[in-house]
């Protein structure tokens, strides 16, 4: 039988300290389409993220149970590397956090700890995904440039680009335009619907509109309980649960 | 209305204060030191290496040396060993850890020189005299250079490491979180990013320690050793001009020139640590300036 999600979790708990964020969150992620978590703030989002490439490891007083299965194979086994999890998925998060180098450095950055060193190979690399994301005709007269001197809708593009680099399948991305201007935003927006047909997108937002606009499939987080989950036109249009009626309405927010 | 005119003013002028104040300290010791000025020449003052007060000899480079060795042996000493344990109280060791670790160093940046003097005395002194120098062939009372830099070291790691550990504490953890999602390891984390990003934040911490080592006196005048020669090796003795000064101030003024030469001594001092402050911060300045 297919493993229909790339991603699926079963039984999946999280706790800070004794304070339980995610209660038994059961969900299995569509490839090649863009799944959209929605949820007031506070109900667990980024946990959830971070769940799936193991950052809640860094979370001192943070605990995981249950499974998160990635291709059939449980990330938390403990035989499985980190570090080639998190390869796999790129993340995309709230503020753009550019690493304190030039714009090439900061897509380089990634090949180079994997292993690349072939000077024409990383130059190649560092274009073809700064085209990618959009941003190659901004940036190609000053690459060698302080990441930092770029605009912040121009930072969170050249991080795009910088997760694409690594060739991840899964984009993980957490309230990624929030910080932006509306013109950046619809940047950002149009660079991940253009992406989904060759990735997996896990897009946390807690705008509704951008939900309708780009989500294939919703999912609704409610103080850490995993209220409903289905398409889009489903979810958005004719909930089943009264909470996420009450939600989409904004009666809850 | 009158009143916060009246305020400002009284704040404008405290704020100047400090300015005044240098400046008279400075220019009382210029005047004492004039005297000596007008007898030799300036370069003969600073690179003579005799000093013999009662001969009219007053060459102060023995104590420029010592200033300067005391001070980078103690520095090279203690940056290493700071930088690491702030790297690993900030990066590696669990919170518990560090809650814990903190406020002992701030306890021992506290204690008063003459206490680490001691502790160099009853055991730094000793471990380098029986152990240390027999270890590298020839002999020392232990009162020498490398005490004087083990003892100072000690005596500014507090600072560096606690400084350095706030630095690193500020590092966006969601920067950090970014270099981790691309499958970096924590070592590379910590190599390529959290330096770079914390690297002039690291420079000010050390130069925090260093003011405090230029200046330091009791501690190093207990074991540096007090013999007015430039030392040929950190088993050697040394003499810095803040000993000089400790030592010899106010006692055989009677000599001529002694009076002039120490605060021609304590000049330099100032100047040193001026020179060697706004090159520190010239430096800072232009890797902040960098880094944005
Ligand atoms: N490091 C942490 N330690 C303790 N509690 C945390 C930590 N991070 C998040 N939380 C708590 O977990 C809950 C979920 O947080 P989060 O996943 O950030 O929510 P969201 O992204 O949906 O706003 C919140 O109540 C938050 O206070
Ligand atoms: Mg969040």
């Amino acid at each position: 039988m297919v493993d229909h999600g790339r991603i699926s979790l079963k039984g999946v708990n999280v706790f800070y300290g004794k304070n339980q964020v995610l209660k038994d969150i059961s969900l299995n992620i569509p490839a090649h389409s863009i799944t959209v978590i929605i949820g007031p703030s506070g109900c667990g989002k980024t946990t959830l993220l971070k769940c799936f490439n193991r950052l809640l490891d860094e979370v001192e007083e943070a605990r995981v149970e249950g499974e998160i299965l990635f291709d059939g194979q449980n990330i938390y086994a403990p035989e499985v590397d980190v570090t080639q999890v998190r390869k796999r998925m790129g993340l995309l998060s709230q503020k753009p956090q550019v690493l304190p180098m030039s714009i090439y450095e900061n897509v380089a950055f990634g090949p180079r700890i994997h292993g690349l060193q072939n000077k024409k190979k990383i130059d190649h690399v560092v274009e073809k995904y700064l085209r990618l994301a959009g941003l190659w005709d901004e940036v190609k007269a000053r690459l060698s440039e302080p990441a930092s001197r770029l605009s912040i809708g121009q930072q969170q593009r050249l991080c795009l680009a910088r997760g694409l680099a690594v060739e991840p399948e899964i984009l993980l991305c957490d309230e990624p335009t929030s910080a932006l201007d509306p013109q950046s935003s619809r940047n950002v927006e149009a660079q991940l619907l253009r992406l989904k047909e060759n990735y997996t997108i896990v897009l946390v937002t807690h705008i509704l509109r951008q939900a309708r606009r780009l989500a294939d499939y919703v999912a609704f987080l409610y103080l850490g309980e995993l209220i409903e989950f289905g398409p889009a036109s489903e979810v958005l249009t004719s909930p089943q649960d009264p909470r996420t009626r009450a939600y989409i309405t904004g009666e809850i927010s | 209305m009158k009143k916060e005119g009246l305020a400002a003013r009284v704040s404008g002028l405290s704020a100047f204060f400090p300015v005044v104040l240098v400046s008279a300290i400075f220019l009382a010791i210029f005047l004492k030191a004039l005297p000596l000025l007008s007898l030799k020449s300036w370069s003969h003052l600073i690179f003579s290496s005799a000093w013999q007060p009662q001969k009219g000899e007053f060459g102060l480079w023995p104590f420029i040396i010592g200033t300067l060795s005391v001070t980078a042996v103690a520095f090279l000493l203690a940056l290493p060993v700071s930088l690491f344990t702030a790297l690993y109280l900030a990066e590696y060791a669990p919170n518990r850890a560090r809650k814990m670790f903190l406020p002992a160093i701030d306890l021992l940046a506290g204690l008063p020189s003459v206490i680490y003097g001691m502790w160099g005395m009853l055991m730094v002194v000793p471990l380098v005299s029986k152990y240390l120098a027999p270890l590298f062939g020839t002999s020392s009372s232990g009162y020498c250079l490398l005490t004087a830099g083990v003892v100072l070291a000690v005596m500014i790691m507090p600072t560096i490491i606690h400084v350095s550990v706030e630095v690193l504490g500020s590092v966006p953890v969601s920067l950090k979180e970014a270099a981790l999602a691309l499958g970096a390891t924590r070592f590379e984390v910590v190599r390529y990013v959290i330096l770079k990003k914390a690297r002039p934040g690291l420079l000010a911490a050390c130069i925090l320690g260093l003011a405090r080592a230029f200046g330091e006196t009791i501690a190093v005048l207990m074991v540096v050793g007090n013999v007015p020669e430039i030392p040929r090796s950190l088993f050697s003795p040394a003499y810095p001009i803040p000993a000089l000064l400790a030592n010899n101030y106010g006692e055989m003024l009677s000599i001529p020139g002694y009076e002039s030469a120490l605060n021609l001594a304590a000049l330099i001092l100032l100047l040193l640590v001026i020179i060697f402050s706004l090159l520190a911060r010239l430096y800072l300045s232009r890797l902040i300036r960098r880094s944005v």
